[in-house]
């Protein structure tokens, strides 16, 4: 990480200023509060690419409560449920129906995207509440708000992860579920748990980026899936499960949004910025194979 | 006298164990040799050696007097040998004929596109020379298990094998498929195929076999033509070793009736009971396949049982899923610790928690004081040696595999520990640790309930022994009445 500094800094000197890494972190937050459920539902061996419309569909929701008059925060906490229910759809097509998480979430992220457009008939609504603003803009001691989420978030997981029975349960059937099914583990019920929690977060998410434009667009967030799922494989959750940190994944989020960050500055086009992106994914996830090596026998 | 494949001095070690030593096996042209012996006598070894999966630790195999160098499954079968597996390898969702030729599809000359036409119609040309009357187009999938076999046999024929290896190939099939399939064995003979036939069905040997030979504990002890033994002879061969006592027990005291199963169906499992009292290892002992494990997975609610009851402590136990079964403090250890027993890439901390992570609640949190201190007593109770519990337990001997896995069940205190093959894949000193390790438990008021292939173990540890065959209970020793003759005499059947 260091090297990167200073690499970006020699580049363009403007990078190391106080102000540059408020806008780092602010950029990170984001992308970490999604980062934080990834997290867990990585260990747990599955995966959600359906986060971001899960987001979108929790911002629709209280984008049109609000249009019809409703009170943004009555608006907020129909979102917040509506997302979560969405995780709960998930975690049943996965834990009962028993299909793949990666085939289940690829087909409901296009159910939850076309719901979330159809709230408002595909109309992004702007939204004028300065106490709404404040919820994702306001800076306390000189910090976004939506860093401390973040860091509320990650400190939430930590916690869930290694101090309750929940988060042992969850690196258990990461790491072997057939082994857990004998020990007497509730697979379903605790697969269930950990994407419906995803549902919550990712709602969260989102409620805090509509905050931040002033805008609820159900447009919000598409294709950045991979933006929070990078950093969670970077800091060395393994892709199959059962092994890592949550901290590991706040110091992904945080070197790829200096990576992203240091390319704007060095003035790169933005297709160059994706490529980069795109080969940081592969580098993490050939990394996490290599530490697995898997043979034939 | 030239034999048609000759094996000398096969010996294979897996990491310092000798599981076959000094074996020499011979075959003629046209020969069916039956090779027999108990569950780990090192059948299934030799068999892998020559169908090249496995490379030998030293040894030589002539095929018509030339020496071979097998380095994969493919240089056997160039050299004209096939196996057919008692878990058959087939494309399910392909026809037959592809399966026949699959690898090796005709092509056309100029598009080398596939020659369907002549694919199919070898095929049947196949099929009808060894008398199968099965449509070349059929797909797989829609077979018998006895016509899917016999698909495996054309694929070996259509390779013009001279040498076919069948590993219990009547285990599935029933009378009708069974005789069809000696039928089609005794053509084969005489168009000069060899036949390696392995079987725990000894009756069938006399009707099939040429010649028996017999492996123990991967040594050679006898070979005989089928005219000059009977079924008595040999069991002998099979079980004669020495008895030297395993594992003296220590004297404990019964108590109880703790488990009682009774009437249990379920898939290959049926109209099996067992009882299991306070301080006791009962043992439920049988040839590989013959069910166990399927009774023990169905007791334990991971496999679903049709019928049959359950009791402990004299209650009614209701158990439909692994997750009732810890419930009622009953725990399995099953046989295989890599896949369904331990997750190796984790620490021996989470392993050893793994079974109890709901006793260590408090409040909302988990208490970690207490996990610590338990985990700290159960490596010291049971020596099992490791840098520390933060250790990962891939790292560890599969000795200490195995203690970190009964750590686990042991911590629970459960009222019925069911134990799958207690000491699979550990070393010497390890077993008898294990042995020492169960039998304190006894002497701590313990029930368990063990299956296990060998048959000196079972013998050396029960207090009382059931024989299982095909699925079924059919006799049960105490400790005094059970012989290794007994034990076989029941577990082969008839």
């Amino acid at each position: 990480m260091l090297v990167l500094i200073v690499a970006f800094t020699i580049i363009n000197p403007l990078f190391f200023r106080w102000s540059n890494f408020v806008t780092i972190l602010l950029n990170a937050s984001i992308i970490g509060i999604f980062a934080s459920g990834m997290t867990l539902v990585v260990m747990g061996g599955g995966i959600d690419l359906a986060a971001t419309a899960e987001a979108a569909v929790a911002t629709m929701c209280m984008g049109c409560l609000y249009t019809r008059g409703v009170s943004i925060w009555v608006g907020c906490l129909v979102g917040l449920v509506a997302s979560t229910i969405c995780g709960i759809v998930n975690g049943i097509l996965i834990a009962k129906v028993k299909l793949t998480p990666l085939i289940v979430t690829i087909s409901t992220d296009m159910v939850f995207r076309a719901l979330a457009y159809s709230f408002t008939d595909v109309k992004t609504i702007s939204i004028s509440d300065p106490n709404f603003y404040a919820f994702g803009r306001m800076y306390i001691f000189g910090i976004p708000i939506s860093v401390l989420y973040m860091v509320l978030a990650f400190s939430a997981i930590a916690y869930l992860l290694k101090y309750t029975t929940f988060g042992r349960k969850i690196f258990a059937i990461g790491g072997n579920v057939t082994a857990s099914y004998f020990n007497g583990i509730k697979i379903e019920n605790t697969q269930i748990r950990v994407y419906t929690l995803m549902g919550l977060i990712s709602g969260f998410a989102g409620l805090v980026t509509a905050a931040q434009s002033a805008v609820a667009a159900p447009i919000t967030l598409t294709n950045r899936v991979f933006d929070f799922i990078s950093p969670v494989i970077l800091g060395g959750v393994s892709m199959s499960g059962g092994k890592g940190n949550i901290f590991g994944t706040l110091i992904g989020c945080v070197l790829l949004a200096i990576v992203a960050n240091g390319m704007v500055l060095a003035g790169l086009q933005s297709y160059w910025q994706t490529l980069v992106k795109g080969l940081i994914l592969i580098f993490a996830m050939c990394i996490d194979a290599f530490r697995n090596k898997q043979s034939y026998v | 006298m030239d034999y048609l494949l000759q094996m000398k001095n096969m010996r294979k070690d897996y990491a310092g164990v000798t599981v076959l030593s000094d074996v020499n096996l011979t075959l003629e042209k046209g020969e069916v040799l039956a090779l027999v012996g108990e569950n780990g006598a090192g059948k299934s070894t030799l068999m892998k050696l020559l169908s090249g999966s496995v490379m030998p630790t030293s040894g030589e195999i002539y095929i018509d007097g030339i020496q071979q160098h097998f380095k994969n499954p493919f240089d056997a079968i160039e050299m004209g040998i096939s196996t057919i597996y008692q878990e058959l390898n087939y494309y399910k969702d392909l026809t037959v004929a592809e399966n026949i030729y699959s690898g090796r599809l005709p092509v056309s000359k100029k598009l080398k596109k596939v020659d369907w036409k002549k694919l199919n119609s070898d095929a049947q040309q196949v099929l009808a020379a060894i008398g199968v009357d099965i449509s070349a187009t059929a797909v797989v999938n829609k077979l018998t298990v006895a016509e899917k076999q016999l698909v495996e046999i054309a694929k070996a024929v259509s390779r013009n094998n001279r040498i076919i290896i069948m590993d219990e190939p009547t285990a599935t099939l029933n009378t009708q498929e069974t005789d069809s399939l000696f039928q089609l064995i005794s053509r084969l003979k005489k168009n000069g195929v060899s036949i390696i036939f392995i079987s725990h069905r000894l009756e069938e040997l006399f009707i099939v076999a040429d010649r028996v030979m017999v492996l123990r504990d991967g040594k050679y002890i006898g070979e005989r033509a089928i005219r000059e033994i009977n079924r008595e002879e040999i069991i002998r061969m099979m079980v004669g070793r020495e008895i030297t006592n395993l594992y003296p027990r220590k004297v404990s005291h019964i108590g109880d009736t703790v488990f009682e199963a009774n009437n249990i169906c379920g898939g290959i499992v049926q109209d099996s009971s067992v009882v299991v009292r306070e301080g006791e290892i009962v043992s439920v002992f049988g040839l590989m396949g013959s069910g166990q494990t399927e009774f023990f997975e169905e007791l334990f609610g991971a496999r679903k049982m049709d019928s049959g009851e359950m009791k402990l402590d004299g209650k009614t136990l209701k158990i439909k899923s692994p997750a009732d079964a810890v419930a009622k403090n009953i725990a399995y250890v099953p046989p295989e610790r890599k896949t369904t027993g331990l997750c190796l890439a984790q620490t021996i901390h989470q392993n050893i928690l793994g079974a109890s992570i709901d006793r260590y609640k408090k409040g909302i949190a988990v208490d970690q004081k207490r996990e610590k201190a338990d985990v700290k007593t159960m490596i010291g109770k049971l020596a099992i040696k490791c840098q520390g519990a933060k250790t990962e337990v891939k790292a560890l001997s599969g000795g200490n595999q195995q203690k970190v896995l009964l750590a686990k069940w042991i911590l629970r205190t459960p009222r019925m520990i069911m134990i799958n093959e207690p000491t699979r894949g550990v070393d010497v000193e390890t077993k008898t640790e294990i042995y020492e390790i169960m039998d304190s438990l006894c002497q701590e008021g313990y029930s368990i309930l063990m299956i296990s292939s060998e048959m000196p173990e079972v013998l050396a540890l029960s207090d009382r022994i059931y024989v299982m065959c095909r699925g079924k209970i059919n006799a049960s020793f105490s400790r005094g009445e059970a012989t290794q003759d007994k034990l076989m005499e029941y577990a082969i059947g008839w």
